[in-house]
């Protein structure tokens, strides 16, 4: 934290190095958070280097009292949102994905029978991982967002909480509600075959 | 336990956020449950791969992509004064060079101009010999460096020898052996071993 408040002072002092060392410290968590919120490595590559130049311009906003890397990925946050937003308005108001729904008012792990049976598993883990990505980008925004966060290395409950500005409790139910949902998702796309 | 209760706790479970009572708890449930172990299997592997990111990365050269996407500021100077640096000094080195240079290209011009051809001369008549040296200072007293000569076989000894101004201490040597002041000499020095040197003083040529 000390680091990095002292990387940002001397880059404000004109030492690019500095900027440097911080790109390549955080630019494999900003990649990541871009890439689960945006769905391709393009995209996400293209929304990193946003984050990083809009970071370089803002660095004399930065305030040492708050943690850096939170305030980074708050940045990185609000690039991918534009971003989806973006598309959402290029496609008109026709998702071609269809999201996933919760049932309202119903808690899900009242919606799964006791005799539930699985069906068969996935051995390949890169088939499966792939198809773990492709769920997370039917997530609803609200469920992506945390989840994204949450999957990301060095990030607490209270650092998530403090990005999103979301209660601390709020963000753990979201990222379970999450990670259920994209089990349901991948037990459809089993079913399929 | 049931399986609806067991299902709210086992994300809690494995984000490691239980109670050690609810652990103890759900673990006896799933000894036996099979649809909660699957459920329970099912979100810990999707959990495990999630937590796995060393896949997920931008491609090499991402930072100096950034770099060079930056807008050019004058803050941004810090690399400036390098190839500035690297130029002057370079440009120092070779004044230097060149001042270094340049002096003893002159030397060499004035030595080869001021040097002098010294004729020396031995009178052997009187003597049988077979070679004659001369060593001395310019020639570090190596005998056989430097041969006089008897053309015409008449006991004169003669030489030439291109010196530069100075004195010169100098001997003859007489068939690699025997080493004798030169008589014809204006000067003479002790050598310090009971012997005595001629001596020579070659002054610069006062013609252009």
């Amino acid at each position: 934290m000390f680091e990095d408040a002292y990387l940002v002072k001397r880059t404000l002092e004109g030492d690019i190095r500095a900027f440097e060392a911080l790109i390549d410290k955080y630019k494999n968590m900003v990649f990541t958070i871009s890439f689960r919120m945006l769905g391709n490595h393009a995209d996400a590559e293209d929304a990193s280097q946003e984050v990083f130049l809009r970071l370089f311009n803002s660095l004399k906003k930065y305030n040492s009292n708050h943690k850096f890397s939170n305030w980074l990925y708050q940045i990185t946050m609000n690039i991918c949102r534009d971003e989806l937003r973006k598309r959402k308005n290029a496609k008109g108001n026709i998702s071609l994905d269809e999201p996933l729904k919760e049932q309202d008012g119903k808690d899900i792990a009242s919606l799964i029978p006791d005799d539930y049976n699985l069906p068969e598993r996935i051995v390949e883990e890169n088939e499966l991982r792939d198809r773990l990505e492709m769920a997370i980008q039917k997530l609803p925004p609200d469920y992506r967002e945390p989840l994204a966060l949450r999957y990301t290395k060095g990030l607490s409950y209270e650092d998530i909480s403090s990005i999103l500005k979301l209660p601390v409790g709020t963000v753990k139910v979201r990222i379970h509600r999450a990670r259920r949902m994209i089990r349901e998702a991948l037990k459809q796309d089993l079913e399929t075959y | 336990m049931e399986c609806k209760r067991a299902r709210e706790i086992i994300d809690f479970y494995i984000d490691g956020e239980i109670t050690q009572k609810e652990k103890e708890e759900l673990e006896e449930h799933l000894k036996t449950c099979i649809s909660c172990n699957r459920y329970y299997e099912d979100i810990l592997r999707l959990h495990n791969i999630l937590s796995n990111e060393e896949y997920l990365q931008p491609r090499e050269g991402f930072t100096q992509r950034v770099i060079s996407n930056l807008p050019k500021k004058r803050k941004v100077f810090s690399w400036f004064p390098k190839p500035a640096l690297i130029g002057a000094f370079s440009l120092i080195i070779l004044l230097v060079f060149a001042f270094i240079k340049f002096p003893l290209l002159n030397i060499g011009k004035e030595n080869l101009k001021d040097m002098v051809k010294v004729q020396f001369m031995l009178n052997l008549q009187n003597a049988e010999a077979k070679s004659v040296s001369i060593v001395g200072d310019f020639n570090d007293w190596q005998v056989g460096k430097d041969l006089l000569s008897d053309p015409d076989g008449d006991g004169i000894w003669v030489g030439e020898i291109t010196l530069r101004p100075g004195k010169y201490q100098y001997v003859f040597v007489i068939d690699g052996k025997k080493w004798i002041p030169d008589p014809r000499a204006r000067e003479v020095s002790k050598d310090g071993f009971g012997s005595i040197n001629s001596v020579i003083e070659v002054r610069k040529r006062l013609t252009k």
